[in-house]
C-alpha cells in the first residue's frame, strides 16, 4: 500500500470525488471484487460520496461465501469421523453446510482446530501421528500457495497423516463469466490487491483488452 | 484471513528445509513462512497473510498500514490463532 496519508487527506478526497461527480456523463456500474474492499467502502462512506455518479456492486471475493456447499458438507462428514482432526481457518466454522456447521460439530465433540496458518495444520500432523489430520484449503490464489507449501512441507516430513481437502478459486474466470453474460451490467473492475501481488496483472490485461473493460487493481 | 499485515522481521532460520523465521506485529510476534521472499533480510517489513510473507514493504508504508489496520480494528481476528477455538476440543 502506498501514499496511503494521501488518500486520506479530507481535503483531497472531497476534491477528487466532486471531480468524479462533476466528469460523470453518465452513471457508472463498477464492482469491487473483494471483500474487503467492500468493508472499506462501506466503512468510509465512500459509496454516498460519490453519489449518483458510481454505483458499486459487490464482487464474490469472499473466500468464505464462495466456499460450495457440498465442500463444507464434506468437512463436516470428515470432521464426524472419530480418527480425523479436521484443521480449518477460523471464518469457516460458523457457515452453514446443508444441515449443519463444523462449530456444531465441534461442540458435539468433533475434533475440529482453527489455525492461523496452513503450517500449523502440518505441525498438528506432525504432533498426532496417530490422528488423520485433514487441512480445509479454501481461498483464493492468495491462499493456495501456502497450501502448497504445507504440502511440501508435509512430504519432507514424511507424514502419512496429512491430507488437504482443497476447495479453490479463481478470480479472473469468475471476471470472465460475468462479463460474458447477457446479463450483465458491470462497466469496470477494482481488482484485489493481494491476490494481484501473488499471482501479477496479466489476466486482467487480457480482460480489459478481449471485453474492452477497465479494471484497476487496488487494496486488499 | 482475508488481510495481509505488515511486520517486521526480526529472526530468519532454515526450518525443515523452509526459510521462516518471526515477524513482529505493533507487540506481537508470529512465525512467519518466508520462502516466498527469497530477498528479505532481517530488519526488513514484510506483508504476511495466512502465515506467508507475500511482499516486502518499505518500513513507513508498513507502520501506516498497520495503524490504518489498527483502527479498523480487524488485527485481533487476523492475528489471534482462533482464540478458545485453537485448543483441542
Amino acid at each position: 500500500m502506498k501514499y496511503l496519508d494521501e488518500y486520506r487527506d479530507v481535503k483531497i478526497a472531497h476534491k477528487l470525488a466532486a471531480e468524479i461527480r462533476r466528469r460523470s456523463t453518465r452513471p457508472w456500474v463498477l464492482m469491487e471484487i473483494c471483500g474487503g474492499q467492500t468493508h472499506t467502502l462501506m466503512r468510509y462512506g465512500i459509496d454516498d460520496l460519490l453519489g449518483d455518479s458510481v454505483q458499486l456492486v459487490h464482487g464474490p471475493g469472499c473466500p468464505v461465501c464462495v466456499t460450495p456447499l457440498e465442500m463444507i458438507d464434506r468437512a463436516i462428514a470428515l470432521a464426524r469421523r472419530p480418527d480425523v482432526t479436521l484443521v480449518s481457518y477460523g471464518d469457516m466454522l460458523r457457515v452453514p453446510g446443508s444441515e449443519t456447521d463444523l462449530f456444531h460439530v465441534k461442540a458435539e465433540g468433533g475434533d475440529v482446530r482453527v489455525v492461523y496458518s496452513p503450517t500449523d495444520a502440518v505441525q498438528l500432523a506432525r504432533t498426532q501421528p496417530g490422528r488423520q489430520v485433514v487441512f480445509f484449503a479454501i481461498g483464493f490464489e492468495t491462499t493456495a500457495p501456502a497450501h502448497a507449501m504445507a504440502v511440501l512441507q508435509a512430504e519432507r516430513l514424511q507424514l502419512q497423516n496429512f491430507t488437504l481437502l482443497v476447495s479453490h478459486v479463481l478470480v479472473p474466470p469468475a471476471i470472465r463469466t460475468l462479463l460474458g453474460s447477457p446479463k450483465n451490467r458491470v462497466q469496470g473492475f477494482i481488482a484485489p490487491g493481494h491476490v494481484c501481488t501473488v499471482v501479477g496483472v496479466r489476466d486482467y490485461e487480457e480482460l480489459v483488452h478481449e471485453f474492452h473493460v477497465p479494471i484497476v487493481v487496488g487494496g486488499f | 484471513m482475508c488481510l495481509a499485515i505488515p511486520g517486521k522481521v526480526s529472526q530468519i532460520e532454515v526450518q525443515d528445509g523452509v526459510r521462516c523465521g518471526r515477524v513482529q506485529f505493533g507487540g506481537i510476534t508470529r512465525h512467519a513462512c518466508l520462502d516466498f521472499v527469497p530477498e528479505v533480510n532481517v530488519g526488513d517489513y514484510v506483508m504476511v497473510h495466512v502465515g506467508f510473507a507475500i511482499s516486502v514493504v518499505d518500513k513507513d508504508e508498513a507502520e501506516r498500514t498497520y495503524a490504518l489496520l489498527e483502527t479498523m480494528g480487524v488485527l485481533a481476528d487476523e492475528l489471534a490463532p482462533g482464540g478458545a477455538d485453537s485448543t483441542p476440543s
